[in-house]
């Protein structure tokens, strides 16, 4: 980079080479430890996550292991580049090179840069957390239309679904979308009757009652229908009825027994809402993962954090 | 002279090769010119070298219409020569010199002598004595383009070089009352 | 002047008759293919000194940079749903 062994370190050059990836514009100035750590700092996004998927959800978790992490990362992106630009304009005019100050070096991290955290977060969204956002009112009013809800994928290589879950799984028909999301109402073994509004789950009738419109405050607009709580082997969960071409939906009378490590899932706006009614049990294999969060609620914020039925 | 314009344009446009037709034309001149004006013969291939990488460097910046390619590397010689001797500081009698007379093949004792003073006296001159004197009597420039590689005045050029001659004068005459 | 002097004239001549050494253009012409390599290799070198000169050009670099060296955050912005392609 220089005739001899010292060279100037310029403070623009320092700040964009921070920018095409953090960290490098200290390994320039010499700073390598320094450096090298606010190089890998991506790491701590697919660290925090891990254990965030692996604890019992709460806000807590979703601000300190998830959102916190992702912040946390931008911030220190930001601060490098100020950092190496101060560290640059400080250092004078005498800096004495190291020998990693190669431009070859700055090439190979800028272009592992642009691909590792891609790696992370493309890893992170395969097996421990995705992030989906609802473009459909099928689950109205647990979780509607314009929700972005983080999914738990790790939850399913611990358990077995529940009676009451809110899970995500591979549409098993050709057309729709590529995942739907949607409830458990009954788990392998049950026997499920369905005849028109009316669901049966081991002989015992679902019981529904009326939710005051009051109390959904924060979606009102979202609901068009009656919006009940069910209440399924010891779970209250919203469901709505009602709402739309309920003679589309209409299925004929359901009484079957769900077959083994298959579940049962209805959508919680029953009237709007393709299900296992259309397609049958699914298998547990393509159930994707547990929806564990809305980390950004469409209109009101009252419902950021844990999805709570 | 368009002929040296138009193998610079060839380099410049990428054919880095063409150069060496450059060389081969100039490398005698300016050799000989940097050699006696400094004396020794590895510095003086050592400066030529530089010249030319010099020279190539810088193409970008040579104008035919200001200067011919001769006129121009003169200048480069020039300047690189004049510097090296103001570092070495000093003029400096070498023996390599007298490498390059032996093929004169003469026994003459006399001559090599006297040879061997005026080689000390143009040594002596001050510098731009020196390379005015050199320009003028050993490559026989112009007086015109020598004052184009000065930089000066086509007068002070002259008085310059009458200076040296006098200056050498100066040393061969009590050489030639000894006789 | 004083070419009348045969001596002089003879010390002139051999002056004249130096000749340049043997494979002196061989040595001009390796180092020089020598400088092309390394003038191609500092280009990014040159860019940046042209660069330096300007602050608008520094600014430019920097944004330039951070678009690039960003992108991972544009990456994270559309798996977390935030932003749709």
């Amino acid at each position: 980079m220089s005739d001899g062994n010292t060279s100037r370190r310029v403070p623009w050059v320092a700040m964009s080479l921070s920018f095409l990836s953090a960290g490098i514009g200290h390994i320039y100035c010499g700073r390598i430890y320094k450096g090298l750590l606010l190089y890998f700092s991506w790491f701590v996004i697919p660290l925090s996550c891990f254990i965030a998927a692996f604890v019992e959800p709460s806000a807590g978790v979703l601000i300190g292991f998830v959102l916190l992490p992702v912040t946390l990362v931008m911030i220190i992106y930001l601060y490098a580049a100020f950092d190496a630009y101060e560290i640059a304009k400080r250092g004078g005019s005498d800096y004495e090179l190291k020998d990693y100050n190669r431009a070859i070096l700055y090439w190979l991290l800028i272009f592992v840069w642009l691909a590792y955290p891609i790696s992370l977060i493309a890893g992170v969204r395969e097996f421990v957390y995705e992030a989906f956002y609802l473009p459909t009112r099928s689950m109205n009013p647990s979780v509607v239309q314009g929700d972005r809800i983080l999914v738990n994928k790790l939850w399913v290589q611990k358990q077995f679904p529940e009676r009451g879950d809110v899970v995500v799984f591979r549409n098993p028909e050709p057309t729709g979308g590529r995942v739907f999301i949607e409830r458990v109402v009954a788990v392998a073994g049950d026997r499920i009757v369905i005849k028109g509004d009316e669901v049966e789950i081991n002989g015992k009738r679902l019981e529904r009652n009326r939710i005051p419109l009051e109390s959904l405050d924060g979606i009102r607009d979202q609901i068009d229908g009656d919006p009940f709580y069910e209440s399924n082997s010891g779970k209250r969960y919203k469901v709505m009825y009602g709402d739309g071409p309920a003679a589309e939906i209409e299925t004929d009378p359901i009484d079957i027994v769900v077959p083994p490590r298959n579940v049962f899932l209805l959508g919680d706006n029953r009237d709007r809402s393709r299900d296992s009614r259309h397609f049958g049990p699914i298998h547990a294999g393509d159930i994707i993962g547990h929806v564990d969060y809305i980390f950004y609620p469409t209109g009101n914020w009252s419902r950021f954090g844990v999805y709570r039925d | 002279m368009n002929e040296d314009a138009q193998i610079v344009s060839q380099i410049l446009s990428g054919k880095t090769s063409e150069y060496r037709r450059l060389v081969d034309r100039y490398q005698k001149p300016i050799f000989r010119f940097v050699h006696n004006l400094i004396g020794d013969q590895h510095d003086a291939e050592d400066i030529t070298q530089d010249v030319f990488v010099a020279a190539f460097d810088h193409l970008r910046s040579f104008d035919a219409r200001r200067a011919s390619l001769s006129t121009w590397l003169f200048t480069i010689a020039r300047n690189r020569s004049v510097n090296h001797l103001k570092r070495k500081r000093g003029p400096k009698t070498d023996l390599s010199d007298r490498s390059v007379r032996s093929h004169t093949a003469t026994d003459d004792v006399a001559r090599q002598e006297f040879w061997q003073q005026l080689d000390e006296a143009l040594a002596l001159l001050p510098m731009e004595q020196k390379t005015a004197f050199v320009f003028a009597e050993i490559e026989q420039l112009p007086y015109a383009e020598i004052a184009l590689i000065e930089r000066t005045a086509l007068g002070t050029v002259k008085s310059r070089i009458h200076r040296a001659k006098q200056a050498l004068r100066a040393v061969l005459e009590p050489t030639m009352r000894e006789q | 002047m004083m070419s009348n002097d045969p001596m002089y004239d003879d010390w002139i001549n051999q002056r004249r008759a130096i000749d340049s050494p043997d494979g002196l253009a061989d040595c001009v012409m390796a180092t020089v293919q020598e400088t092309e390599v390394r003038r191609k290799q500092s280009l990014l070198l040159r860019l940046a000194q042209r660069i330096e000169e300007s602050r608008l050009a520094r600014w430019t670099a920097c944004m330039a940079a951070f678009l690039v060296g960003s992108s991972p955050f544009l990456y994270l912005a559309y798996v977390a749903q935030l932003l749709v392609f």
